[in-house]
């Protein structure tokens, strides 16, 4: 049994889990637990309002069911919502007081957290299960004026600029698992920068679901006053589990004017077993509000974890001349499946997209791309670019490209290109002629199909989802 | 070194080789001229694994069954196929992609991977001693390459790989006389005891600068003449029928 | 409205009461469970059918006894041609010349024998299809044997001029093209009439191995009509399917293909040129199924766009696992005049085998400004540039029509089109 445990976890190396006792809110969604996790964290009383304002919202919704990858319905009354390690009743005040197991968790997962050892120029928030446990580089970023810090803090903290933007980019009003969100987020990071300040480093975020039954819902908002700039990294993994679990996160970005926030990801939850048992359910809303002109916008994802990946990185280009960006990997292996694509909504005049989406499948996965161009009627001379490129793997997997695009400018132009290709017998004997073998060749090839997106990664990250990339497709080949 | 014997190959039930047999020693240069269609490139195709035809007969490597090899153990073990047609990879760095199959040949000799920095300055090296423009080194493998700068990239990697027993698959073709020589040059500088070349070409021309050890004529399938640089200026002369 | 049809369908239904197995009032009820098409339908996203039909109707009626007829000979002088007529709905008269004519059967579906009427009805894909089995009210059946070659193209004429109590029709067209035979047709709908219309038109079209179907649309509808054109196409081995669309008149006209390629070799090339202007809707929708290996689909449509009005492409290429080295092709360009048009796009690929070769392409914008000034330097007037522009930017699609006859028409009709156009 260990030694399967072990088989497993080569696979996913970060397929452990930590043994820690936890806190838990009473299992299963209705006010009482909403009331206990606005409670327990302490908040202000406009907060449990808007967040039952949520619920009540969400008692009238139905779940989505137009995206192609379909799932058994989730019990939403056996889930816990709030998990935190016990220690943390009150929140450690130092790296000193925090749980040695903790510690430990984040080095295994390659974030040491100590002084000493942490990563160069990143700054981290580590979120687990529901709360964040700690912040790194703090003071250093505080001199700056930069807020960094988790969510629950600045609702203490910095409660005017929280109420100010807190869901003015996703509506508590707006989707199923948006709203869901709303109502039950335990924690997620808060970023503000001040007015013409460029961030010195990479602000990061390492999630990690731990506890069993329970969900994910953090929430991440980001705000890049006038003429600042920021570039932010969101890593996940979670424990290997047989049971599926629900991650819905809302991330919210506001730029305002000449400000520019670049967002990247590299997701790796959990994405089940060979045979398609277990893994997490990422139904994740991000989006992103070019407010000011001349704001730029720029999502970059490598998605390459979780059983179901349903997310859409949008951007609404309000300001006159405003910038979004789109640069994606989706990479799905065995019954994995995934749909994604982002949303550029172009309001102001002058306002650019770009979007460019590599899709990979192998043995039994489905990819699909999924996007809406939408050009307004007083979008004048804006642009977009897309370019959907898919890789399929063998026979038994799927490859779809949805776009949507809507031009209602003359003066817009909208280009969208999509091609479907295979590895070829042809380009592996070369490789293999040259001494790579098949799956060091299948890596190579898919890392030069991805390199434009993999290119837009912050240095420190993208050797990493270059890794990432190789090993997420051992032994579709072959 | 290599020892063919008796090898009989088809593809799709078309028979393409009939019993061919030839035997290459350490430090020898062969050289297998024929016309189209005589089953040069099905030869060097079979000799570094390239799947999908119907093989019989043996052959060995090194006291090895060639045919227990997989492509890269091939190459591992030193064989080494420069591509009639080198293949295009999109998005791929050409100096990444040699320095990844550099390595992979080296770990497979327990010998220690190279870092960056001492690739780069092996790489850049050969290239100038090819006289490679190493702008090369930066593009996309093969993508958007003349056919002259695919078949030296493939001369350059033959110098990096330092191979034991090369093959040339019609490396001359198209190619003018600068780029000829620079094919030249880096098979003549890597000649020597250890190491073994098959040549596999449709002219004589690449042979007046490499000058090998025996000449062979392809026809059918199978070897119909052997000889020296001799039978090769006699082709050009005469042409296959006379044979 | 709805209840209105109802009363127009009891009516209507009165006929065919009689017939054994009649189940017009299945299909009727089944659709009134459904409604007219609405944009929550995800087919029917850009534009809301339901719209068109109660803004330019009042009741919809199809009533026997109140058809007027009138002569109608011919439209197209440039070529001789076969020719089928149909006056408001009705099939009134055909002319094979001197086709050799048991190499085919054609006939009217009206006066078929009933147990033929009863196979006649059509798989559903939508409420309009329902509606179509519901009212149908004749078409054609066209059987072609095997080895014939049509000499000359056919053209359905399809005339209107109607009275109020008589605006909607429903037609069928079927046509069956044996091995290795060939025909090439072209079908104009024509309202002369100053009373709107809705034409629901449902053609079903198979060709069996190493034949060739070409089939031509065009159409000079009224201000206010509404047209629906569905096309379920089945291919067999080798045989090629071309299609071309030219749409510019009705308020609102759809154009819906799904076309099957499901034996090796089979191919389908299917083009369109849409000029809207006024306030019209045009939609093109394709759905191409490669269900076999070494199949091929080639798919251009351009659009232009001008005063208010609206075009929208939805293209999918579906490729099953079965349908190794596939090639499928698609591109859709769209030029906007005016600041209150607008283009919507869908170009879908939904793909389960990996060894294909499958792309599209989708753009919109506006003239190039280079151009107009290129054009202009060379002593045109801005105007008469912008035409220029616009003829050569549909011609590009026109191109595509492989009848040398058939392409001329359709060149010298977008010429005049432009040429009216201020």
């Amino acid at each position: 049994m260990r030694e399967k445990e072990l088989e497993k976890l080569k696979e996913y190396k970060y397929g452990f889990s930590t043994d820690i006792e936890t806190i838990k809110a009473p299992k299963g969604l209705n006010e009482e637990v909403i009331k206990f996790i606005s409670k327990i964290k302490k908040e202000p009383k406009w907060l449990l309002d808007w967040r039952l304002k949520a619920y009540k919202r969400l008692k009238v919704l139905k779940e989505p069911n137009w995206q192609k990858p379909k799932y058994p319905k989730i019990n939403y009354q056996d889930l816990y919502y709030y998990s935190a390690p016990k220690s943390f009743k009150e929140k450690p005040k130092s790296l000193d007081e925090l749980d040695p197991k903790l510690l430990e968790t984040y080095k295994k997962l390659g974030i040491p957290l100590q002084e000493q050892k942490r990563l160069n120029n990143i700054a981290v928030d580590a979120v687990f299960d529901s709360v964040s446990v700690a912040t790194t580089f703090k003071e250093k970023l505080t001199e700056k004026g930069i807020i960094f810090c988790s969510i629950s803090e600045a609702i203490q903290k910095h409660p005017d600029l929280v109420k100010k933007y807190l869901g003015s980019v996703i509506p508590i009003t707006d989707h199923y698992f948006a709203t869901l969100n709303s109502a039950v987020f335990t924690d997620g990071s808060f970023v503000y920068i001040p007015e013409n300040v460029r961030c010195p480093m990479e602000l990061s975020t390492y999630f990690r679901i731990n506890a069993s039954q329970t969900g994910q819902f953090e929430r991440t908002l980001i705000i890049a006053d006038k003429g600042s700039y920021v570039s932010y990294l969101e890593g996940c993994t979670a424990p290997m589990r047989d049971e599926n679990q629900l991650h819905a996160a809302n991330v919210e970005l506001v730029a305002l004017d000449d400000a520019e926030i670049k967002y990247s990801t590299v997701q790796n939850w959990y994405p089940g077993d060979k045979d398609g048992k277990g893994g997490i359910y990422n139904f994740v809303t991000k989006r992103g509000l070019c407010k000011g002109k001349n704001s730029k916008i720029s999502w970059t994802q490598v998605e390459t974890g979780s059983a179901i990946t349903w997310k859409y990185p949008s951007c609404i280009l309000m300001g006159d001349n405003s910038i979004g960006e789109f640069y994606s990997i989706a990479i799905t292996n065995n019954y994995q499946k995934a749909d994604t694509g982002t949303k550029m909504t172009h309001l102001g005049k002058n306002t650019k997209s770009k979007i460019i989406s590599k899709g990979i499948s192998a043995g039994f996965a489905d990819n699909t791309y999924r996007g809406l161009v939408d050009i307004g009627r007083n979008a004048i001379n804006s642009r977009n670019y897309t370019q959907c490129d898919s890789l399929l793997i063998g026979n038994k997997c799927g490859a779809h490209t949805v776009p949507y695009i809507r031009n209602k400018n003359s003066l817009a132009n909208v280009e969208h290109e999509a091609t479907t290709s295979k590895i070829s017998d042809e380009q592996l004997f070369y490789c293999n002629q040259r001494g790579l073998n098949q799956e060091e060749a299948v890596s190579l090839i898919v890392n030069g199909f991805c390199k434009e997106v993999l290119q837009q990664l912050p240095m420190e990250f993208a050797v990493e989802a270059q890794k990432l990339v190789g090993i997420s497709l051992e032994g579709s080949v072959g | 070194m290599l020892n063919i014997h008796n090898l009989s190959a088809k593809i799709d039930k078309k028979s393409i080789l009939n019993g061919l047999s030839l035997k290459i020693k350490p430090g020898e240069v062969h050289a297998i001229m024929g016309p189209n269609g005589s089953g040069k490139s099905t030869l060097a195709n079979i000799l570094s694994g390239k799947k999908g035809y119907d093989i019989s007969g043996k052959v060995s490597y090194e006291n090895n069954d060639l045919f227990n090899l997989a492509i890269e153990e091939r190459a591992h073990k030193g064989l080494f196929l420069a591509f009639q047609y080198p293949l295009e990879i999109p998005g791929v760095n050409t100096s990444n992609f040699l320095k990844t199959s550099l390595n992979a040949i080296r770990k497979s000799k327990g010998q220690k991977e190279l870092d960056a920095l001492e690739f780069l300055k092996i790489v850049k090296k050969k290239a100038s001693e090819l006289k490679i423009d190493e702008k090369i080194l930066n593009r996309q493998l093969n993508v958007g390459f003349s056919g002259g700068e695919k078949k030296k990239n493939e001369i350059l990697q033959m110098s990096l790989i330092e191979p034991k027993m090369a093959i040339l698959d019609e490396t001359d073709s198209g190619l003018d006389i600068d780029a000829l020589k620079i094919v030249a040059k880096g098979v003549n500088a890597l000649r020597g005891k250890e190491r073994s070349f098959l040549i596999i070409t449709h002219y004589q021309r690449l042979l007046d600068y490499i000058k090998p050890d025996f000449v062979h004529v392809l026809m059918n399938g199978k070897i119909a003449k052997s000889g020296c640089m001799e039978l090769a200026e006699e082709l050009e002369k005469t042409g296959y029928e006379k044979i | 409205m709805i209840e209105n049809l109802k009363k127009t369908f009891e009516s209507f239904n009165k006929k065919f009461i009689s017939w054994p197995n009649n189940n017009r009032d299945k299909f009727f009820n089944k659709f009134m469970k459904m409604g007219f098409p609405n944009n929550k339908i995800e087919d029917w996203k850009f534009s809301n059918f339901n719209n068109f039909v109660s803004k330019n109707f009042k009741s919809l009626n199809t009533n026997f006894e109140n058809l007027t007829s009138f002569k109608f000979d011919k439209y197209v002088n440039s070529f001789d041609h076969n020719k089928i007529i149909f006056i408001n709905g009705e099939f009134k008269d055909k002319n094979f010349g001197n086709e050799e004519k048991e190499k085919f059967v054609c006939s009217d579906i009206k006066s078929f024998g009933e147990h033929l009427r009863l196979t006649i009805e059509d798989e559903c894909e939508n409420s309009l299809n329902l509606l179509n089995n519901a009212f149908y009210l004749d078409g054609l059946s066209l059987i072609i044997e095997k080895e014939y070659e049509f000499k000359k193209p056919l053209i359905i004429y399809n005339v209107f001029k109607t009275k109020k109590e008589n605006n909607f029709f429903n037609q069928k067209i079927k046509i069956k093209v044996g091995e290795n035979s060939k025909i090439d047709i072209l079908l104009l709908n024509i309202n002369l009439g100053s009373e709107p219309i809705f034409l629901n038109i449902y053609n079903n079209i198979s060709l069996k191995k190493d034949a060739i179907v070409k089939l031509y649309s065009s159409s000079d509808l009224g201000e206010k009509d509404i047209f629906y054109n569905f096309n379920s196409v089945d291919v067999l081995n080798n045989s090629i399917f071309e299609n071309f669309i030219f749409s510019n008149s009705a308020n609102f006209y759809k154009n819906e293909i799904k076309c099957s390629l499901n034996e090796k070799y089979s191919s389908s090339f299917i083009n369109g040129a849409i000029f809207s202007q006024n306030e019209q809707t045009h939609e093109i929708k394709s759905r191409i199924e490669h269900n076999d290996e070494n199949t091929k689909s080639y798919q251009k449509i351009k659009s232009v766009l001008d005063k208010k009005s609206k075009s929208v492409f939805q293209g999918k290429i579906f490729v099953s696992s079965k349908a190794q080295k596939t090639d499928g092709y698609q591109l859709s360009k769209a030029i906007l005049l005016d600041k209150e048009s607008e283009f919507d796009s869908k170009p879908e690929l939904e793909i389960y085998a990996d060894d294909v070769k499958c792309s599209h392409g989708s753009t919109s914008g506006n003239l190039d400004e280079d151009a107009i000034f290129y054009l202009m330097s060379r002593g045109l007037s801005e105007f008469e540039a912008k035409k220029l522009l616009i003829k050569g930017f549909l011609n590009d699609a026109v191109e595509t029509i492989t009848n040398n006859e058939i392409r001329k028409y359709f060149s010298s009709k977008i010429e005049s089109k432009i040429n009216e156009y201020r």
